[in-house]
């Protein structure tokens, strides 16, 4: 079957827009993600030669209990870190459409977590979590501290030092810097919601909440999808943080795979094998990213 | 009883703000404290002094250079971000050509994969194109932020309307000239939005940036204030002041364009 | 299609220009010198201010080389590999001993040998156990700079307030032990007796080799979990978990040791001597003595810090390189070192003459033991900091935690 002429000067049309993109695109991502994939079936110490070693660095990776503990608490914290900040970033939306007073005033406030450095974060926030720290002084200013004690914990809590708290405090700390960014994404997808369906739903005298569930958020739908996929992404590769708060401890309490890798690769010489750690990894986000498209039902 | 609903919703949203921007509230009153009384418990500075400031300007006579290195990368990557990801985005939105969407899924996937594996194959490539210490090496850092644009440009662009583009064919206008002529002077807020995320990400770039440049002329901000950040001893007050060259053009940016940064998502309409 | 090819001849036209300019020249400088790169990392603005001074006057006292000086703000070690996987490396580096063994295995390391015989530096002129550090199977591979041990830092107004002597020679682990509890205040976390880090070995292990305990035997197997071993973890935890005399920083909501000595949280701390300018500029009222570390059963102990001066053998510039280093290293620049002991016999007694709350760290060098662990030398620390901390957050019994740690370090070094 010959592809008509169209098809064919559309196809030339295509690339020549893309050709620009294509060319840094290959050279630096697909390039270095084929010799990655390359790299993942040889043992790599960056000084002598790869030496092929077949499905070994998978088999290896399989039975490692650092990379499993990596597994569960990066899993854990996707988890908890998505529907937080998804959560968190759909009230302020709703919050912060309707006209208030001080509104500018308002998402800017809520947006400044994102707008500041990760390196700067991470300091302020390692500052906040000591035992004597902000937090816990806010704590117990408003007699919250209660609640710790309640679960086992303490108070002052060592949030950083203590290993059952350290991932939550790391938790904490990334949905309070992403949350405001998603709120001014799902702010945008708000002004898409027609205003006709408003009304139809003011005259059928639905309150607040039905209004909420059958008008907006089904027009969100795409928004949220947006949202969660970048979520997803982001925090299975949460890396920053740890990096510089917590290097994983303690007791490998907030290990996550993108940390291991890292180490892997740059601290224990092991290339091939993080090279492997990343495949699967971005595996598992492939794959909870086609299971997140089939559960929101798209 | 509905001013009373009205000021308690205003109480909570006020709270909600008060913790959001504390850190950053807490880390400017942190920059403003003497360095000897970094660990005196209490919120204020007594007294405040701009003595940090003072301090980073005076023991880094390359500070003014290195905040117009930044400014000439994240400019240049603010074009080359929004050139590169309209026209990609164009093409997969409006183009209909082979392989189209087989591009599209590998694009999407390779931001999966995390970036460290990235580092060491693109150091040899630049090293063997000789851009080492040079701009022209930062080039793979952004990448990962290219390939967002191209999906978020992408997105924006699916939904203009058909008939403007039919219109401008029966013109007779080629692709290019319609492109440049119909469809770019309605990408304003979707090119703000881009601009923006851009900016940021240029801005605070900083691991790759170590890697590549050696000559501390050509540092970018990030990299030139992290002279602060030694191994033995973290000069808490110096670092927060620092961090705010860092934090304040952003926000800045951030501000200036907010209102159409709101718009320019907007005309994502997100249908996959 | 005319536009078409238009813009794509303009693309090619761009790119060759951008690989045109991006093409660095390499190693030959204006007006013909060489031209080589020295790197380090930039902990101390004091030394790399220092370091800049000296890479001038290098620079105008002959006319042959041209150094160009790149400090790395960042994370030190990734980017020097990365440069030597890709051959950009500097021509001379900073090597920590850490990291010594790991280099040499992957052959990085140029032996300077050669130089050393037409040189005037030798051996004699440097502190014994600095030069052998990095020297191996007889063959020198780095000149050490500089170097630090941990002393015994002490608070002088708590032990005045207690009436407790100060800290001298004839100090062993059961005074220490004794004086620890005079100075701790009853546990409401006013005061304590010592501050330690519950996440390294660098305290722990000096301390175990104080009763006997060696870290890996003549076969190279890791024997961590020796009687004598134990007993010094027994000692070492014994005086937070048992005692209640020492804490760790994060305990009372604070980073690091330095900080809580500064704000006088804990009579005593184990610290090189990168503690003295942290205090002089932070904590400027704390008034402290230095004395050498207690001694155990068996005898004294301690870490040798230190960082050497190497070439790669991808520096295509070796001659220009070791005359560089032989001028960083030379006794009149020794002399103006201002922030840690100096490598050279003469300069360190200089030095501590004029500095004598470091005669403590100098005397350590001695007997110190280099703070190096194997060719795998960041996964056998990592391992031995969890297998403390294991301890210390009472995750595993003593006895657990050590012969864990022993048989995974096996593993990590394939035995």
């Amino acid at each position: 079957m010959k592809p008509s002429r169209m098809a064919l000067s559309e196809t030339a049309a295509g690339y020549l827009f893309l050709a620009p993109f294509l060319l840094v695109f290959g050279v630096f991502t697909l390039w270095p993600l084929l010799v990655a994939l390359w790299l993942s079936f040889h043992s790599y110490d960056l000084f002598s030669a790869p030496a092929w070693v077949g499905l070994e660095n998978y088999r290896f990776l399989s039975r490692q209990g650092d990379f499993w503990i990596s597994i569960r608490n990066t899993a854990l914290y996707t988890l908890v870190v998505v529907a937080a900040q998804t959560g968190l970033a759909l009230l302020l939306a709703v919050v912060l459409d309707r006209k208030l007073r001080g509104r500018a005033f308002f998402r800017a406030a809520f947006v400044l977590p994102s707008v500041t450095s990760s390196v700067a974060v991470s300091l302020i926030f390692m500052f906040m979590f000591f035992r004597n720290g902000a937090l816990n002084q806010a704590l117990a200013w408003t007699r919250l501290d209660a609640v710790l004690v309640v679960l086992g914990l303490a108070s002052p809590v060592d949030w950083l030092g203590d290993p059952r708290t350290a991932l939550w405090a790391i938790m904490i700390q990334n949905i309070w810097s992403t949350a405001g960014y998603l709120m001014i994404i799902v702010l945008a997808g708000l002004q898409d919601v027609p205003e006709t369906l408003y009304e139809a739903a003011r005259v059928d005298a639905a309150g607040g909440w039905q209004t909420f569930r059958y008008v907006t958020l089904p027009s969100l739908k795409p928004t949220v999808f947006y949202v969660v996929t970048v979520g997803i992404i982001g925090s299975f590769q949460v890396f920053d943080q740890i990096y510089v708060m917590t290097e994983g401890g303690p007791l490998k309490s907030t290990l996550t795979t993108a940390y291991l890798l890292y180490k892997e690769a740059f601290v224990n010489f092991n290339m091939g094998y993080a090279c492997a750690i990343a495949f699967v990894l971005a595996a598992i986000i492939f794959a909870c990213t086609l299971m997140q498209r089939r559960l929101l039902g798209e | 009883m509905r001013a009373v609903r009205r000021a308690f919703f205003y109480a909570v949203l006020l709270a909600g703000a008060t913790v959001s921007a504390f850190p950053f509230v807490f880390s400017v009153l942190m920059s403003l404290r003497e360095p000897a009384r970094t660990f005196v418990p209490g919120i204020m500075p007594e007294p405040p002094t701009l003595a940090n400031y003072v301090e980073i300007l005076r023991s880094t006579p390359l500070f003014l250079r290195w905040v117009g290195n930044s400014v000439v990368v994240a400019v240049v990557t603010v074009l080359g971000v929004l050139v590169l990801s309209l026209m990609a985005g164009y093409a997969f939105a409006r183009i209909r050509f082979h392989g189209r969407s087989g591009l599209f899924v590998m694009m999407l996937g390779s931001m999966m994969v995390p970036g460290q594996v990235f580092w060491i194959p693109n150091y040899v490539t630049i090293a063997k194109l000789g851009w080492v210490n040079s701009y022209l090496g930062l080039i793979p850092g952004f990448v990962g932020t290219l390939t967002a644009g191209v999906f978020l440009a992408s997105q924006s662009l699916k939904s203009l309307p058909r008939e403007l583009e039919e219109a401008a064919m029966l013109d007779g206008l080629s692709r290019y000239a319609m492109f440049v002529r119909v469809i770019l002077p309605l990408t304003g807020p979707a090119a703000t939005a881009l601009a923006i995320m851009s900016f940021m990400a240029s801005w605070n770039a900083f691991a790759w940036p170590v890697i590549v440049l050696n000559s501390p002329e050509l540092f970018t901000l990030p990299v030139g204030l992290n002279f602060f950040k030694g191994i033995h001893v973290t000069q808490w007050t110096l670092i927060m002041a620092a961090s705010m060259f860092n934090t304040i053009p952003v926000l800045a940016v951030f501000l200036v364009f907010q209102r159409y940064f709101v718009r320019g998502i907007a005309s994502v309409g997100i249908k996959d | 299609m005319w536009v078409a090819r238009r813009g794509l001849a303009r693309l090619a036209a761009l790119a060759c220009m951008l690989l045109v300019a991006g093409c660095a020249g390499e190693d030959v400088g204006s007006g013909g010198k060489i031209r080589i790169r020295l790197s380090g990392y930039t902990g101390n603005p004091v030394e790399t201010d220092l370091v800049s001074a000296l890479v001038a006057e290098f620079n105008r006292s002959q006319s042959g080389v041209e150094v160009v000086y790149e400090p790395v703000p960042g994370q030190y070690y990734p980017k020097i590999l990365t440069m030597l996987v890709a051959g950009t490396a500097p021509d001379v580096f900073y090597l920590d001993i850490a990291y010594f063994q790991p280099f040499l295995a992957k052959k990085i390391l140029r032996p300077l040998d050669v130089y050393l015989a037409r040189s005037t530096v030798r051996a004699e002129q440097f502190l014994p156990a600095l030069w052998a550090a990095f020297t191996d199977d007889g063959h020198v591979y780095g000149i050490p700079k500089d170097f630090n041990t941990l002393a015994l830092f002490y608070n002088k107004d708590m032990f005045d307030g207690r009436n407790v002597p100060y800290p001298d020679a004839t100090w062993d682990l059961d005074t220490f032990r004794v004086v620890a509890r005079r100075l701790t205040e009853a546990p409401d976390g006013r005061q304590y007796g010592f501050v330690l880090t519950h996440d390294d070995i660098d305290r722990y292990l000096p301390i175990a080799r104080m009763f006997g305990a060696r870290l890996f035997d003549a076969a190279g197997r890791c024997v961590i979990d020796s009687p004598q071993a134990r007993q010094a973890m027994d000692y070492y935890a014994g005086l937070s978990l048992v005692d209640q005399t020492a804490i760790y920083p994060s305990e009372v909501g604070i980073t690091k040791t330095y900080d809580v000595f500064g704000r006088g949280l804990a009579a005593m701390v184990f610290e090189g001597s990168w503690l003295i300018p942290y205090l002089r500029q932070f904590f400027p009222g704390v008034r402290y003595g230095t004395a050498g570390l207690p001694a155990g059963p068996v005898g004294h102990s301690n870490f040798l810090f230190t960082v050497a001066y190497v070439i790669p053998h991808t520096s295509r510039q070796p001659d220009a390189a070791w005359a560089l280093i032989e001028f960083l290293t030379s006794e009149t620049v020794q002399e103006r070192i201002t922030f840690a002991v100096p490598s050279r016999r003469t300069a360190s007694e200089r030095y501590v003459r004029t500095h004598p709350e470091y005669r403590p760290i100098l005397d350590a060098a001695a007997y110190a033991q280099p703070y190096e662990f194997g060719p795998k030398s960041d996964r056998v620390r990592e391992r031995l900091g969890l297998m403390v901390q294991e301890v210390f957050l009472r995750a595993k019994s003593v006895q657990r935690a050590l012969a864990d740690a022993a048989r995974d370090i096996d593993q990590i070094n394939q035995l």
